[in-house]
């Protein structure tokens, strides 16, 4: 199958020939297929938003390529601007980028700009409002008089609505509690599943990736430290930890057990796979 | 990008310039700007040209981030000599083509205005802004104003603005990049369609850009409260500025630089010219 996405080499430098000269991502390979939920961790600084805001053309390569569908999106200004329609890109702390005077409004605000008509923008605001699981009485409000949690998910909405093949999602758990956080979680799991969408799901949270993710991508100093499946990944928790980064918790449990003399595999993730694996330890239940 | 502005940057090091008292910095440099107006002929400002270089070389500040900081006055440049050069008359007639006249003295007047305003954004680019963090010129400023407290002249309360806004400048620019990033993202579009169109089109980054702002004003009060801030009566400071030997030796060398300067410009070089 091919790649909606493929990067190839590419690197960035921030502020080149300053002092401040700084090199975010080096020479990054990778392939986003479709339908797929990629998870992308890493130390904060590894270079995670660089290399994601790549992936929509915000960002022009200093080396290296990223093409759509086998097609450079930079090949022209137009393919470019007509890019971040079909690979919609949801920011870190998304909530602070909402400026109309209504939640309808500012969803509508990239619908509106790939020039649809009246009638598809409602409904595509009403789909995108139920799919971040909000109720459509919040539409006349105004974004500044939500909550912290109610405005992210207004902000994801704000894309969803764009109806991209590719969505991008920049820690969009970060500083929620955790309802709002499996809420969150949740929808885009559902979202991925109800249209076949490919999921790019930047995160520091390893609860969030163990749950959701198909695979994942380690990045370390602007590189791709590793990249696996997520049981592969998460077996090799020491390098992990090496990154500055951690595994998630039943992992944790599991390896705490595994020292201890039990003979399970480490590279379980969830509490069910966990109960399994103690489980097929055979006869041991007394 | 936005970022990349140079303009009003600090670039931090650990050179006898930076290292240099910004009350010292602050002084010299409003000093040398005043002498570049009252000195005349070559030799003084080669000498204050070669005084500049040295200062540059030793602060280590790559030559390029000077020029890129001329940019902006390169049309007024341009626009200068060209004055100069068609305006003033006197001397040797070199070219004459119907209006214009372009003798050796308009020449030698451009060349001097040129080399005058170049030296002078110079050296408060390479005096004040790249080697002086904005927390030590505020304090330097704050410190210089002093006596003037007594005229009831709000010497602290400006600094402190200062300190602030100076403070936020880099935030809000980098706010900025990632507003504009986020409604890109979105299908915004800031460089195509009519002036009225792009300035439309800023609507959706200077909204929240205005409310990010206010929050972080707030926040910031607060946070000044609760740290008991009341202005500048009785507050001691962190860094007490102290001038020591360095600081006197430089100023005395430079003193001694710019008197050369002016003695040479109203003496020996009137002889060169007339000769
Ligand atoms: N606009 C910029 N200008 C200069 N340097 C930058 C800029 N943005 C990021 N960097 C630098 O590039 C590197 C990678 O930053 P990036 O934001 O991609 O990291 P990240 O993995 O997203 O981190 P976090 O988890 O904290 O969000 C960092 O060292 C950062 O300091
Ligand atoms: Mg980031």
């Amino acid at each position: 199958m091919d790649a909606i996405i493929s990067v190839r080499g590419l690197t960035h430098v921030y502020s080149p020939n300053t002092p401040f000269e700084q090199v975010a991502i080096k020479d990054i390979n990778l392939d986003i297929y479709k339908g797929e939920i990629i998870g992308v961790i890493g130390h904060t600084g590894s270079g995670k938003s660089t290399l994601i805001s790549h992936l929509n053309g915000l960002i022009k390569p200093a080396a290296g390529t990223v093409t759509f569908n086998g097609e450079n999106i930079w090949k022209s200004k137009e393919f470019t601007h007509s890019i971040r329609f079909k690979v919609g890109l949801v920011f870190q702390y998304p909530e602070y980028q909402l400026f109309e005077e209504t939640v309808y409004r500012d969803i509508a605000f990239g619908p509106t700009n790939m020039g649809l008509k009246e009638d598809e923008i409602r409904g595509r605001v009403a789909d995108a409002i139920r799919f971040v699981g909000l109720k459509p009485d919040i539409l006349e409000k105004s974004p500044f008089s939500l909550s912290g949690g109610q405005k992210r998910r207004v902000a994801i909405a704000g894309v969803i609505a764009m109806m991209p093949d590719v969505l991008i999602l920049d820690e969009p758990t970060a500083g929620l509690d955790p309802r709002g956080r499996a809420d969150i979680i949740n929808h885009v799991k559902a979202y991925n599943k109800s249209t076949g969408l490919s999921v790019v799901l930047v995160t520091h949270n390893m609860e969030d990736i163990a749950q959701t993710v198909d695979r994942i991508i380690v990045l370390k100093k602007g590189e791709i430290m590793m990249t696996g499946g997520t049981s592969e990944v998460f077996s090799r928790g020491k390098e992990l930890e090496a990154a500055g980064l951690a595994v998630p918790q039943i992992t944790q449990v599991a390896n705490r057990l595994f020292d201890a003399g039990l003979n399970i595999s480490t590279s379980v993730y969830t509490v069910e796979q966990l109960k399994n694996e103690l489980l097929s330890l055979g006869g041991a239940r007394k | 990008m936005i970022r990349d502005i140079t303009l009003g940057q600090y670039f931090p090091g650990d050179t006898i310039i930076h290292r240099l008292d910004p009350r010292v910095k602050i002084t010299l440099t409003m000093l040398y700007i005043i002498i570049l107006f009252m000195i005349n002929g070559p030799i003084p400002y080669l000498i204050m040209t070669v005084f500049l270089s040295v200062a540059i070389y030793l602060s280590k500040i790559n030559l390029r981030l000077i020029f890129k900081g001329l940019r902006p006055i390169l049309i007024l440049l341009v626009f200068t000599t060209m004055l100069n050069i068609f305006y003033t008359q006197g001397g040797t007639v070199l070219l004459n083509i119907g209006f214009v006249t372009v003798t050796t003295h308009g020449i030698y007047m451009a060349f001097f205005i040129i080399l005058r305003l170049i030296l002078l954004i110079s050296v408060s680019f390479v005096m004040l802004t790249y080697t002086t963090s904005p927390i030590m010129l505020t304090d330097g400023l704050e410190s210089l104003l002093g006596p003037f407290k007594k005229l009831k002249f709000p010497a602290h309360e400006l600094a402190m603005m200062m300190t602030i806004a100076l403070r936020f400048i880099p935030t809000l620019m980098e706010e900025t990049d990632r507003i504009m990033s986020a409604q890109k993202s979105r299908g915004a579009d800031f460089e195509t369609g009519s002036i009225l169109k792009r300035a439309k089109a800023l609507i959706p980054v200077l909204i929240p850009l205005f409310i990010g702002a206010f929050r972080r004003a707030e926040e910031l009060a607060i946070a000044m409260e609760c740290r008991c801030y009341r202005g500048g009566q009785g507050r001691t400071r962190l860094r007490v500025l102290v001038l020591d030997k360095k600081d006197y030796a430089v100023t005395i060398l430079t003193l001694a630089v710019f008197a050369i300067s002016i003695v040479m410009s109203y003496t020996i070089v009137w002889g060169v010219i007339t000769r």
